[in-house]
């Protein structure tokens, strides 16, 4: 199998090969205070600091979204149909936008438009983030295994990885749907609500999006394994699992970090894909996906409320990706783009 | 060169028959009845029964998958069950190999929805692959020659931004303003060559070709930027200009040579993904391709078709990557040893 | 939402309410005949469940079906006045057929000249069959056929023509007979208002017995009516041609009057798009009209701009919209009242649509039903809901709270958010309340005596101008089995009420029948086995080249393709 690293080949919930890490750029990233030089050079570019703003914005408003809503700042779920006109739009402009609503309401409901996305944020980045650190969990332990074994564990494990890629991702996520929310009800003993539904996306996209990670750290594991100190350790007659875990892990942060800044807005667009299929977590629970999906009908009457939660989406993609991008060249000193 | 091929060829059957073996496995061997689930909706207790015996559901997994493989080689009858084939024979229905299942609901082999299908996302994968590749190329040739000035940022820039906005989202921006409120295109269906002509046909395969390229456009547009600015600052291209050869030539002949091989690999994949069928923009366009056929599987519970679907998308890729790595090899003979 | 709604539905007779405006009234014109081949396009965002006669149960369909490829003994005229369309004409058979033996006996006498699309003759032994086909209910799921077995005079069981034994044939072959070219059928008890049956629905259709392969043929259509199928795909929809064995001279322009040469059917479509086009009358939307989806909520701004307001007809339906407390679940009578209290309409109705979309219902029965009184329960109760009443119902019951509940609905982006509208006031009384909106499983899921959820949705019309084809079709215990619960979803069991729908059914008068049925209704509100939430305002627009655009009760307000033509 050929050497396209792309961290989730979710076709079109993600994008087939978009920005994504190739190990080759990934290599050797290593130095006597790689945090520090890596930091200096982010520094310098201006295109990174941007949008790492704006990550650090859009993290922390996700994680201060439940503490708003619990304190009442926040209302995603309660109905104001008196805001609504007798076709049940909202009256006025911009989705009928106040200072008690000021991004408007939902047409329908009168729910308050802005603590819609706001929380959908928090759910979708929620869903992402596990599943990014879960794809890069079961990745990093498989491409370790493999990079350190060699032999016959490391061709059947590549070849595993092979297949995995193979599987048309996309479709499974969907056909799978019916029999993997039964299934997490059953092991979890969860009913059908929004915990088993996230639960689902989450383990789906990391079975289907581990493969990049596997492949980069087995890259980053060949060639740390020629290195003095790992060769040294082996002499000194260190177990397995402390080489792997004590002195190789160390060195695979840097490719590991930019992994995971990538996967996430590809997860995000998975997130909202698997809305639209009906296949992801179940309205009247906020995700960025649902917000949008709602938002679609609604393009010639308000179109303020079909813009917002794209532009949203968006916003956060193209964030993340820049900054992947930026770590990468960063963390990369031959890095020169 | 043969040896190398006939190797690849192996490895890639064998991924085909694990491949087939774990799908079965998940999608028979489950909490969830798959005679209840091939059945659809609102279906009695006595048809889940005969489904199960119509599909051979009755049987051990490795029989049925057996079967399924056997009647992938040299085709097989449906009802599986061959009492049940000799009672009734006005329901015997004939799949030819490669016979990728039958679906009880709606009352065909999975073949002939495939074939019915597939000429639509061929169509579209058709013209989104023109569209990304021609587009990808050219702007990141462009972004490349004019590496930090505006027009390298806004071609960067615009195809990111393309590319992060959901599919579903793009498709819907263009049925509704540019073919609805505006008019630009038509408002999208399907027509066949036979139907409507070349033109039309092309025609009204642009918003979906778009929407679809719009996914990987951005993708091909880095990759080609990258590998022509690294090739520019190699050696022997330095060497070439410094000969005094013109900045186009280099370009062509030389820089954009090397970035060939890796685009190459990346186009492989890509085109045996979107040809299995681009679910979102087919389901948003409402064109019956593949895709589509998907999505209605999946409302309708019907899992035969999903089953045949997924192994047909995975052989395109499995081939895919057979081919790349083929070619790989022919571009470079260091692989063969590999 | 609206699909399944529509699948246990067909006509409603004397509805007087059927407000139709725009292009509804016309009627007459030139009377068709255009030059060049138009075509009608019907577009659907889902497809047709069944198209076998015996199984078809959707009103929409029916109507349809009828209008285009299959014909009946009688039918039901396409016209806006409601008494015209309520009353059955003849169209297979020569007359309205005649009754003996105070209606345990009718006989109807088949036309001559009336052909299948491949030339063959509709024999009277086509009609025996296709009644008979009613009996195979395992293999040929889903259709109304119950009506016709519960009543046919057989002596033992007969389990369809696929598995009959010659006894049990010969059984039903006494029951159903034929001479010549009449058919005489013979039943257990009265049934006067058969010919509505025949006309209301399909079961009582022709089948031709050699073209029959049971459950395969569910997306065949073997036309014996103006139109045959040139391409059919049961997901994709097809193409109606004219069928050249047809004679318009056997039938009653006021039937069907077949003015396009083909009709298309293009399902998959979503509703947004469909009507995005229509309202900017989009060159390829011309020729169309909708199957299945009213004019969604998001376009009724739009419905008033100048291109559009010709084209756009608003009508009440026959359904009446509801909830179900499950019996065996929500056991205690005041849990089930507080949340009847609880519950706001309003907001329910306001989040799906408002006014254009629904009107308020105080009783299961739609008030165009013949025998329709409010039911005393819910005649005058607060629609806002009352939480404060509710949370003292509760407290009076003693039991704990928060009570948690679980509501299920089949599922749609509407649904999703009239679901949580009513969360808010049921949460407000006491309840805590789990959503489980449901796909395409959810009437086999509430059908399920086992069902675990506390409260259902449910949508029923009258199958024909009768209150007993909804009260006693919704209520009767005595549809309850193992397995299944009928329609019955919340598995309401009240011995009083069996007898009362006895009666009901052994009444001489439609009065008198009335009377029992309105006292059964009575008490099942103070029961509380439904919650009445409302009567969806059909909304419709349709192509600018679509002419003589009719809803009727003859279509359960759906449109009617009796008279319909295109420009070209």
């Amino acid at each position: 199998m050929s050497e396209s690293a792309t961290v989730f080949e979710g076709e079109e919930l993600s994008g087939g090969s978009t920005p994504s890490a190739s190990p080759e750029e990934a290599k050797k990233i290593a130095g006597k205070s790689p945090m520090k030089l890596a930091w200096m050079r982010l520094r310098k570019d201006k295109l990174s600091m941007v949008s790492l703003t704006v990550v650090i914005l859009v993290v922390l408003a996700a994680v201060l979204a439940p503490f708003l809503v619990r304190m009442g700042v926040l209302d995603p779920f309660s109905y104001n149909q008196d805001l609504l006109d007798a076709n049940t739009i909202p009256e006025g402009r911009f989705s009928g936008a106040s200072a008690a609503h000021p991004l408007g309401v939902e047409p329908g409901t009168g729910r308050d438009a802005l603590s819609r996305f706001w929380y959908g944020i928090t759910f979708s980045l929620i869903i992402a983030l596990t599943a990014a650190i879960l794809s890069v969990v079961i990745g990093a332990i498989i491409g370790i295994i493999s990079g350190f074994s060699g032999g016959w564990v490391d061709a059947g494990l590549s070849r595993f990885t092979d297949l995995t890629l193979s599987f048309p991702s996309t479709m499974m996520l969907l056909a799978l749907s019916a029999l993997g929310l039964e299934l997490i009800q059953m092991v979890t003993g969860l009913p059908n609500g929004p915990l088993a539904q996230g639960i689902y996306c989450t383990v789906v996209l990391a079975i289907f999006g581990w493969t990049s990670t596997a492949r980069v750290v087995r890259g980053q594991v060949l060639s740390i394994k020629q290195r003095e100190f790992v060769e040294a350790a082996i002499v000194l007659g260190a177990s397995k699992s402390r080489i792997y875990f004590k002195e190789i892990l160390p060195n695979l942060w840097a490719p590991l970090l930019v992994l995971v800044t990538l996967m996430m807005p590809a997860y995000i667009s998975a997130e909202a894909a698997l809305s639209y299929l009906q296949v992801g977590v179940k309205p009247p629970t906020p995700t960025l996906g649902n917000v949008l999906t709602d938002s679609l009908k609604y393009a010639q009457v308000d179109p303020f409320y079909f813009f917002m939660p794209a532009i949203i989406i968006a916003t956060i993609v193209i964030s993340f990706n820049l900054l992947g991008d930026g770590l990468r060249d960063a963390l990369d000193p031959k890095g020169d783009r | 060169m043969v040896a190398y091929i006939i190797r690849r060829v192996i490895v890639g059957l064998l991924m085909l028959v694990a491949m087939s073996f774990i799908v079965f496995a998940l999608f028979m061997k489950n909490p969830v009845d798959p005679a209840q689930f091939s059945c659809g909706k609102n279906c009695p207790p006595e048809r889940i029964e005969e489904t199960r015996q119509a599909l051979g559901y009755d049987q051990p997994l490795l029989v049925q998958w057996g079967a399924f493989a056997k009647g992938v080689v040299v085709g097989r009858e449906y009802p599986a069950d061959e009492a049940m084939r000799e009672a009734n024979p006005e329901l015997v229905t004939e799949c030819a190999a490669p016979c990728l299942g039958y679906s009880q609901q709606l009352q065909m082999t999975v073949n002939d929805e495939i074939a019915e299908a597939a000429p639509v996302s061929i169509s579209i994968a058709l013209v989104a692959v023109t569209i990304w590749v021609v587009f990808g190329v050219l702007f990141g040739v462009l972004a490349a020659v004019f590496k930090g000035t505006l027009v390298d940022r806004g071609v960067v820039g615009a195809t990111l931004s393309l590319y992060a906005f959901p599919t579903f989202f793009v498709g819907a921006l263009l049925i509704n303003f540019v073919a609805i409120k505006w008019g630009i295109f038509p408002a999208p269906g399907y027509v066949t060559i036979a139907e409507g002509g070349v033109g039309e046909w092309l025609l009204q395969l642009m918003l979906p070709g778009f929407t679809l390229a719009a996914v990987y456009m951005a993708g091909y547009v880095r990759m080609t930027r990258a590998f022509v600015l690294e090739s520019m600052s190699e050696d022997y291209i330095r060497t070439a200009k410094s000969k005094g050869l013109k900045g186009g030539k280099v370009l062509f002949k030389h820089a954009l040579r090397a970035a060939l091989t890796p685009l190459v690999t990346m186009f492989g994949l890509d085109v045996a993904a979107v040809l299995g069928g681009a679910i979102i923009t087919e389901d948003v366009f409402n064109y019956y391709g593949l895709g589509k056929l998907a999505v209605t599987a999946n409302e309708t519970y019907d899992l035969p078709t999903i089953v045949g679907l997924v192994l047909l998308l995975g052989a395109l890729v499995i081939i895919a990557n057979i081919v790349v790595d083929v070619l790989y090899a022919f571009i470079d003979p260091r692989v063969r040893v590999a | 939402m609206l699909k399944k709604r529509a699948k246990y539905v067909a006509v409603s007779a004397a509805g007087v309410l059927g407000l139709s405006l725009g292009l509804a009234a016309c009627g007459g014109g030139d009377g068709g005949g255009s030059s060049s081949a138009s075509t009608l396009t019907i577009v659907a965002e889902d497809p047709i469940d069944h198209l076998d006669p015996q199984r078809i149960y959707v009103g929409e369909t029916i109507s349809h079906t009828t209008r285009l490829v299959y014909r009946k003994l009688l039918s039901n005229p396409a016209s806006t006045d409601p008494k015209v369309s309520s009353k059955p004409i003849p169209d297979l058979a020569t007359d309205e057929g005649t009754s003996t033996e105070g209606a345990k006996t009718w006989s109807f006498t088949i036309k001559d000249g009336v052909k299948w699309e491949d030339g063959s003759d509709i024999t009277c032994e086509d009609f025996a069959y296709g009644a008979s086909r009613n009996f195979a209910a395992d293999e040929l799921t889903g259709g109304p056929g119950f009506y016709l077995t519960a009543k046919l005079a057989l002596k033992g069981e007969y389990p369809g023509p696929y598995t009959a034994t010659p006894e049990q044939q010969a059984d039903f072959d006494q029951a159903v007979t034929c001479d010549g070219k009449t058919i005489t059928y013979k039943f257990k008890s009265p049934w006067p208002d058969f010919p509505l049956a025949i006309s209301s629905l399909h079961m009582m259709d022709p089948y031709k017995e050699s073209e029959d392969k049971g459950a395969k043929n569910d997306d065949v259509i073997f036309s014996n009516g103006p139109y045959k199928v040139d391409t059919w795909n049961a997901q994709k929809g097809g193409t109606l041609v004219r069928n050249d064995e047809y004679d318009p001279e056997t039938d009653d322009k006021s039937l069907r009057e077949a003015k396009p040469d083909k009709v298309v059917f293009k399902f998959g479509e979503k509703a947004t798009t469909t009507y995005e086009k229509l309202f900017s009358d989009s060159p390829d939307s011309q020729a169309t009209i909708v199957s299945g989806s009213r004019v969604p909520p998001e376009f009724y701004p739009r419905l008033t701009e100048a291109g559009v307001k010709d084209r756009y007809t608003q009508v009440q339906s026959p359904y009446v919209d509801y909830l179900v407390p499950n019996q065996n679940q929500m056991k205690d009578p005041n849990v089930r009242k507080a949340l009847a209290q609880a519950t706001d309409v309003e907001s329910w109705i306001a989040a799906g649509g408002g006014e254009k979309a629904y009107t308020p219902a105080d009783s299961i029965v739609n008030p165009a039903v013949p025998g329709y009184v409010a039911n005393p329960a819910y005649k005058d109760r607060n629609l806002k809901g009352d939480p404060a009443a509710a949370k003292k119902t509760l407290a009076d019951a003693g039991v704990k709270t928060p009570y948690p509940i679980t509501f299920t609905y089949p599922q749609s982006d509407t649904a999703d958010k009239q679901a949580a509208a009513l969360v808010e006031g049921w949460e407000a009384a006491g309840f805590k309340v789990t959503l489980d909106p449901l796909g395409d499983v959810y009437y086999s899921n509430i059908q399920k005596p086992s069902n675990k959820a506390d409260v259902m949705w449910g949508g029923w019309g009258a199958d024909w101008g009768s209150a007993m084809t909804v009260t006693a079709a919704l209520f009767d215990s005595r549809q309850i089995e193992k397995s299944t619960n009928g329609q019955n979803y919340g598995n309401y069991n009240n011995p009083a009420v069996d007898k009362l729908f006895d009666q009901a059914a052994n009444s001489a008068t439609i009065e008198e029948q009335n009377k029992f049925l309105q006292e059964a209704d009575a008490v099942m509100g103070e029961d509380v086995a439904y919650i009445p939430l409302e009567i969806a305002t059909f909304n419709w627009v349709n192509g600018s080249k679509v002419k003589d655009f009719i809803t009727t009760d003859a279509s359960s307000s759906y449109p009617d393709l009796g008279p319909i033509d295109v420009e070209d």
